[in-house]
């Protein structure tokens, strides 16, 4: 428009002191192009509308369909509508979405791209921007944006189907040979009462029946109380390695949580890392608990986990040792043991806790760690890849 | 669309473009000729020559196409000079031929025969020469368009190498070189339709009508608005390549099909809308503002009217008839002086003006916030920070000034009700006091009122007077209460014993001296409650 106030000067001299029709015809004719299209541009863009359908929960390596309906909503047609989607470099290699087409009187268009899933994690699609302008270029074009939407990339499950874990749980779903602990909901079978049986295993109906003293013989078994202590604190990880540690560390986690879920055991998750989804350091745990429903709960959070800094390993170790229940087994995971850490958990197995120690990663001092570990009693293992995470499944049986 | 593709550069449809835009070019260079072809014939009367716009529309074409096609040759066998000469030498013998063609066969054997005579002299004419000049000034302007349309039609081969940046062309500089150049030929053009139809005295009125100008006009700002549409969209097109984004492929056309009714739209409005004003700015203005006072002045009327039909009564009270006639309010007239010159124009002109001069002043304010917006330094200069700023702390001043006046009208209004409460209140307490009582009555009443005085003040201080008492045995109570005020009050007693029971003669001077016992012993009195250890040892002695 600047470019031609020059003119317009000109012309309203004209028209003002010359009183010259034609001069005011332009004049009208300029400025009523540049004021419709102005017009036109604003409320166009305001009655477009941009929905992003796809599934916004992804396994690892998935391809995320997205489908993108632009529609315009005016009885204005849109000349060229620019689109851009701006979308995480992890998902799509860094190409954004371009594309320019117009718009008919309440048309749609629709764009369809696929995202690979090469990374777990919280991601934004969008935000979307549009702009339009006139077709002579008169006008600023017009531009709006569109905010963006989520996508959560659950992280990867390593099959632990051979994975074995101690526990001081005396009723559980385990069954053991030891028969130190006796669990009466299993009932094993009836024999004859000895001298030194006690009383409440006499079982009465069947006394009566037979006519004489008959007692219940139970099952032994554990059950696996299990509770995940996953450390994302920044210090705790070989600075060199940390990124791919701590993805190794929620593939761990996740993978311990898929196999309690197969096991039906309880699992619960402690962390330290930031919630992207709040922004915080994640405060609350995840209490134990068993079923599909927990299990997806537990898996949203480790997708969107991310290193955090504000909360200690040692003030983690502690809230788990406050929270958890005698016998609870606790598989701290973490990029390395400090001594503070090592007599937390220590404390912890006196509480009666289970604690075993998951090392990730390429600690700086694992052979130090591996004595100081078996000098507390505590079982260590380490994990230095996914593949190395199986095979450890395996050594531990 | 699937998978987002890598955008291809833009298809080569270089040539039906390239086409469209030296139809458009030579369209409005033909508008010009036109109204070029009106002025010729006010200054030259002898003026016969018909068809002069299509000659320039040919020419110009010519000289686009001309151009094109050399520009498609290798520079090496290029001779720029001797092909513009081997050009103009076809121009003039073409225009010859077709000046001589419009006066018939005859007139081409006789203007051969001319040649005889004189050839230079007889072949360029005045007439002829003139025609010629309007050509080259034709061919000319056409040359200028040449180098800006050549740097924004799209060429797939020189965007590649400007996407590797191998190369650069600032598409936005020759855009405005290209509007630059068409408002000053569209300026030329309004100039000229003034001058020919403008009432100018050393200038033959032209018979052609005023319309047929308009209309040249507009079909040449339509033409040049198509042209720059499709030079916005090489632009837009070449900044949509280079940013990697895809173009859907029926955008062109969509592109001049809605720029044409886009422009068809804002012609419809335009050549609806007032162009003319039978009542100029000042007249509109005096009959706005005029308006506006006769509103206030009717509002002025609503607000005053009670208040002078109160006052018209109270002067009614006064019976002064004649500030009656001088307070009664009138209502004003709405007399602008536009009413005589409006009356006898039709209604429609006085709309018509009313509704220019609005439309005008409208879009010359919009066109100023828009530049002031649009420049930044304008903008922070007319942001009225420091109005505003100033406005502000102005308010603030007046607000504290009005808060410290109301805290100070409160204050003084409480302490004046205060004051009034206080003059009030001691009125009502400050009784008249005992000396002025008895300055008006008989000395034996003073003292009989003396004595009363002192047994008020006893009640006051807790030692009534029972009705049984004599004033002997009252005495004798105080005494027990205060024995320090035995001296004084048996002689004040004794005084009021005198005064009430006996028929003995009362003095001044034993009022005074009744008067002087009260007082003696109020301070006795007052001492004694002051320090009761006194009292006590007193009393114990």
């Amino acid at each position: 428009m600047l470019d031609y106030l020059p003119f317009l000067i000109f012309l309203m001299i004209l028209a003002v002191f010359l009183q010259a029709g034609p001069a005011l015809t332009v004049f009208y004719m300029i400025v009523g192009i540049f004021l419709l299209g102005l017009w036109w541009n604003k409320r166009a863009l305001r009655h477009v509308k941009i929905e992003r359908h796809y599934e916004d929960h992804a396994y690892l390596n998935e391809i995320v369909h997205v489908r993108l309906t632009i529609e315009n909503e005016s009885i204005l047609p849109i000349l060229w509508l620019e689109i851009h989607e701006s979308l995480p470099v992890n998902l799509r290699a860094g190409q954004n979405v371009k594309q320019v087409f117009s718009l008919g009187i309440r048309a749609s268009h629709q764009i369809d791209y696929d995202l690979r899933a090469f990374k777990r994690g919280y991601f934004e699609l969008g935000p979307t921007s549009i702009s339009t302008g006139d077709p002579l270029g008169m006008v600023k074009p017009a531009q709006q944006n569109f905010p963006s939407t989520l996508l959560t990339i659950y992280p990867q499950i390593v099959g632990l189907s051979e994975l074995g874990l101690p526990s001081r749980s005396p009723f559980g779903t385990i069954q053991r040979q030891n028969p130190i602990f006796e669990d009466p909901t299993r009932l094993m079978g009836k024999r004859a009462f000895q001298s030194g049986d006690s009383v409440r295993r006499v079982d009465w109906k069947a006394t009566a029946a037979i006519g004489d003293l008959m007692v219940k013989l139970y099952e032994a078994s554990i059950a696996l109380n299990l509770t995940v202590l996953l450390d994302l604190q920044r210090e705790s990880y070989n600075i060199q390695s940390i990124h791919d540690s701590t993805e190794l560390a929620v593939t761990a986690a996740a993978s311990l949580a898929a196999w309690a879920k197969r096991r039906q055991h309880t699992m619960g998750l402690l962390t330290n890392g930031l919630d992207p989804h709040t922004g915080l350091t994640v405060e609350k745990p995840i209490p134990p608990g068993k079923g599909a429903g927990h299990f997806i709960n537990v898996l949203e959070l480790l997708a969107r986990i991310q290193i955090g800094e504000t909360r200690s390993t040692l003030q983690l170790i502690q809230d788990a040792r406050a929270r958890l229940s005698w016998g609870t087994t606790l598989i701290y995971i973490s990029g390395g043991v400090s001594t503070g850490a090592f007599k937390q958990l220590f404390q912890a197995r006196k509480a009666g806790l289970n604690p075993v120690i998951l090392l990730v990663g390429h600690p700086t001092h694992l052979a130090e760690d591996r004595r100081v570990a078996s000098g507390y009693h505590l079982p260590l293992y380490a994990a230095g890849s996914v593949q190395a995470l199986r095979t450890m499944a395996a050594k531990v049986l | 669309m699937t998978e987002n593709p890598v955008p291809q550069p833009p298809a080569d449809n270089r040539q039906p473009l390239s086409l469209l835009n030296d139809l458009l070019i030579s369209g409005m260079l033909t508008c010009l000729a036109f109204i070029l072809a009106k002025l010729l014939p006010a200054l030259y009367p002898a003026w016969t020559v018909r068809g002069l716009p299509l000659m320039a529309f040919l020419v110009s074409l010519e000289g686009l196409i001309a151009h094109r096609s050399r520009a498609g040759r290798p520079k090496v066998i290029e001779t720029p000079f001797l092909s513009t000469a081997a050009e103009w030498v076809l121009i003039l013998i073409l225009t010859k031929l077709a000046i001589m063609l419009q006066g018939g066969l005859a007139g081409i054997w006789q203007e051969i025969l001319s040649w005889q005579q004189g050839f230079f002299r007889h072949f360029f004419e005045i007439q002829y020469g003139l025609v010629i000049f309007i050509l080259f000034l034709i061919w000319g302007i056409t040359r200028l368009y040449i180098e800006p349309i050549n740097q924004l039609e799209e060429d797939k081969n020189l965007m590649a190498q400007e996407k590797l940046g191998y190369a650069f062309i600032d598409r936005q500089q020759a855009r405005r070189s290209l509007i630059g150049l068409i408002f000053t030929i569209g300026s030329s053009m309004i100039g000229l339709t003034v001058l020919l139809n403008g009432e100018i005295e050393f200038m033959p009125l032209t018979e052609t009508p005023t319309r047929n100008f308009v209309s040249v006009l507009l079909i040449y700002f339509v033409l040049a608005f198509i042209f720059m549409a499709l030079n916005q969209y090489a632009i837009m097109k070449a900044r949509w390549f280079f940013n990697d984004i895809e173009v859907n492929a029926d955008l062109s056309k969509r592109w001049l099909r809605f720029t044409l009714v886009f422009i068809s739209i804002v012609i419809v409005v335009s050549v609806f809308l007032p162009t003319g004003f039978a009542i100029g700015f000042y007249p509109i203005l005096s009959a706005i503002l005029q308006g506006l006072i006769f509103i206030v002045g009717v509002l002025q009327f609503i607000v005053m009217a009670p208040i002078a039909f109160l006052l018209t009564l109270f002067s009614s009270l006064l019976s002064t008839e004649e500030s009656v006639e001088q307070i009664r309010p009138v209502m004003p007239e709405f007399n602008p002086d536009t009413t005589e010159a409006v009356a006898t124009l039709p209604l429609w002109d006085v709309v018509k003006s009313v509704l220019f001069w609005l439309v005008f002043i409208g879009v010359i304010v919009f066109a100023v916030l828009y530049y002031i917006r649009n420049r930044r330094g304008l903008k922070d200069f007319f942001r009225f920070d420091r109005l505003r700023a100033w406005l502000r702390d102005f308010w603030a001043w007046i607000k504290r000034g009005a808060k410290q006046l109301g805290a100070f009208t409160a204050e003084t209004a409480q302490k004046g009700i205060q004051g009034v409460r206080l003059i009030l209140t001691e009125r009502r307490v400050k009784l008249p006091s005992l000396a002025d009582l008895v300055k008006g009555i008989s000395p034996r009443q003073a003292v009989i009122l003396t004595y009363l005085d002192w047994v008020r003040w006893n009640k006051e201080n807790g030692l009534s007077r029972r009705e049984s008492q004599t004033p002997a045995e009252y005495a004798a109570a105080i005494r027990t209460r205060w024995p320090e005020v035995e001296a004084p009050l048996k002689a004040f007693t004794n005084a009021f014993i005198q005064a009430r029971y006996t028929r003995q003669a009362i003095e001044k001077p034993q009022v005074d001296a009744a008067q002087n016992l009260l007082k003696d012993l109020k301070a006795l009195i007052r001492q004694a409650e002051a320090n009761p250890d006194n009292l006590k040892n007193q009393a114990s002695t």
